[in-house]
């Protein structure tokens, strides 16, 4: 046995060519951030921006709640360089744990604010399909970009690495909707990238070829 | 230079082998030294650091697996993750971690194989050698059964092997159209292929050491 083992590591040794070293994680992160961004600003002045925005940049609670979906998708963005490198520990995850639930307490705000302000009637849902072909034409990008830039590293954490992917995506598409798009699209945000989230998994997990997971 | 690179080399080597069984902080760091030079294309570097790490990620086998065989297997196939992704080791980052996520998903793997193929072993009744009084109906009968073993045999195969073998020994492509296909080096199909062979001998009960193991 232990001869087999000396004849693999001479032929991975035959084998060896040199290979670019892949750029930290904090720096690839960065990197993506800002085309995240520019991305969101860029599809935000060419659809316009919100009429009310002027006033809106006054509401706490529509502040608040840009603020923290943005923080959530930064830190999301970070933690899945981080975890789809080894030798940066699985806890990485939890990084946009506290986006997360500011994110929460914000829209909860937001909830409360306006049932305050109008009334049960301030809390009525409302759909609209509209919103949906922007949040796709948004997050199609930004998602293949992810996919690209990740597939670089390596699929140690499959499952972890495509929720933490989509969590990052769908709040950096919420925040920018939120310049541009009047109504409140949280819900169908949730519902779409959760949505391919299930799917995706379950696409890798059946082992449907494009969408299996490079494993190491 | 090179020369002096490669006693250089050596000396590391002898260093992190010398103190590896001990668990020595600066073997690591003589490690990650051999791994730069791997990185950059060093052959001579990159076996000595493989045969460096090999007591240490065997002994990470050895915690969790009991039969020598599964403990071999796996510590090779933990070198040839190693290689796969060896773009992936920061040098500004310990080795160790880096070392043990790999180790830790080849080992799980390892583990999950065993416990499918324990939970469909069962007992056969004595007596139930032969389902056919007529010798020629055993014969077509064990013909079946002997494909039906080869099949689930495959099916047990890791993906990257069960695609190598697939399109080298199946389909009966040459290495270098296999390699185009899969977007691998050559070298690295054919050690799939040799893996794929001495698992399939194992799995079907075969002495692994006849013929070799070679694909041509």
């Amino acid at each position: 046995m232990t001869d087999q083992t000396d004849k693999l590591i001479a032929d991975l040794a035959a084998d060896l060519t040199p290979v670019q070293r892949l750029t930290p994680p904090f720096r690839r992160a960065a990197i993506w951030l800002v085309t995240a961004v520019a991305i969101n600003v860029a599809v935000a002045l060419i659809h316009g921006l919100r009429p009310d925005l002027a006033d809106m940049l006054h509401h706490t609670g529509y502040m608040l709640l840009m603020i923290t979906t943005f923080l959530t998708g930064l830190l999301a963005g970070i933690a899945v360089f981080l975890i789809s490198v080894p030798g940066w520990s699985a806890r990485w995850a939890l990084l946009p744990v506290p986006g997360l639930v500011l994110c929460f307490a914000s829209a909860s705000y937001g909830c409360y604010a306006d049932w305050v302000r109008m009334g049960p009637h301030g809390l009525t849902l409302g759909t609209s399909f509209d919103c949906f072909s922007w949040i796709v034409g948004l997050s199609l990008p930004l998602s293949l970009g992810l996919y690209f830039m990740l597939r670089h590293g390596a699929w140690i954490r499959p499952g972890l690495t495509l929720i933490l992917g989509m969590l990052s995506t769908s709040a950096l598409v919420a925040s920018g909707l939120s310049l541009f798009h009047p109504v409140e699209t949280s819900l169908v945000n949730v519902v779409y990238h959760g949505g391919a989230t299930v799917i995706l998994i379950v696409l890798s997990v059946l082992g449907v070829p494009l969408f299996k997971p490079k494993q190491i | 230079m090179s020369i002096t690179l490669a006693q250089d080399n050596r000396q590391r080597a002898g260093h992190a082998n010398t103190r590896s069984a001990t668990g020595n902080a600066d073997a690591w760091t003589d490690m990650a030294a051999l791994f730069v030079l791997a990185q950059n294309g060093d052959k001579m570097a990159y076996e000595a650091l493989l045969q460096a790490l090999r007591p240490y990620v065997r002994g990470l086998a050895k915690r969790r697996l009991s039969r020598p065989q599964d403990i071999d297997d796996t510590v090779q196939e933990i070198f040839l993750s190693i290689h796969a992704i060896r773009h992936t080791f920061d040098p500004d980052r310990p080795l160790q971690p880096w070392i043990n996520v790999i180790a830790e998903r080849r080992i799980v793997d390892r583990l999950r194989r065993l416990y499918r193929e324990r939970a469909r072993e069962t007992e056969l009744p004595e007596h139930e050698d032969e389902t056919f009084a007529a010798d020629d109906a055993n014969r077509i009968a064990e013909a079946s059964l002997d494909m039906r073993a080869v099949y689930r045999a495959l099916e047990q195969l890791p993906p990257g092997q069960r695609q190598a073998i697939s399109l080298v020994k199946i389909k009966g492509m040459s290495l270098r159209d296999a390699a185009a296909l899969t977007g691998q080096s050559e070298g690295a199909v054919k050690l799939s292929v040799h893996r794929a062979i001495k698992a399939l001998r194992r799995a079907l009960g075969g002495d692994e050491n006849i013929g070799g193991g070679g694909n041509g």
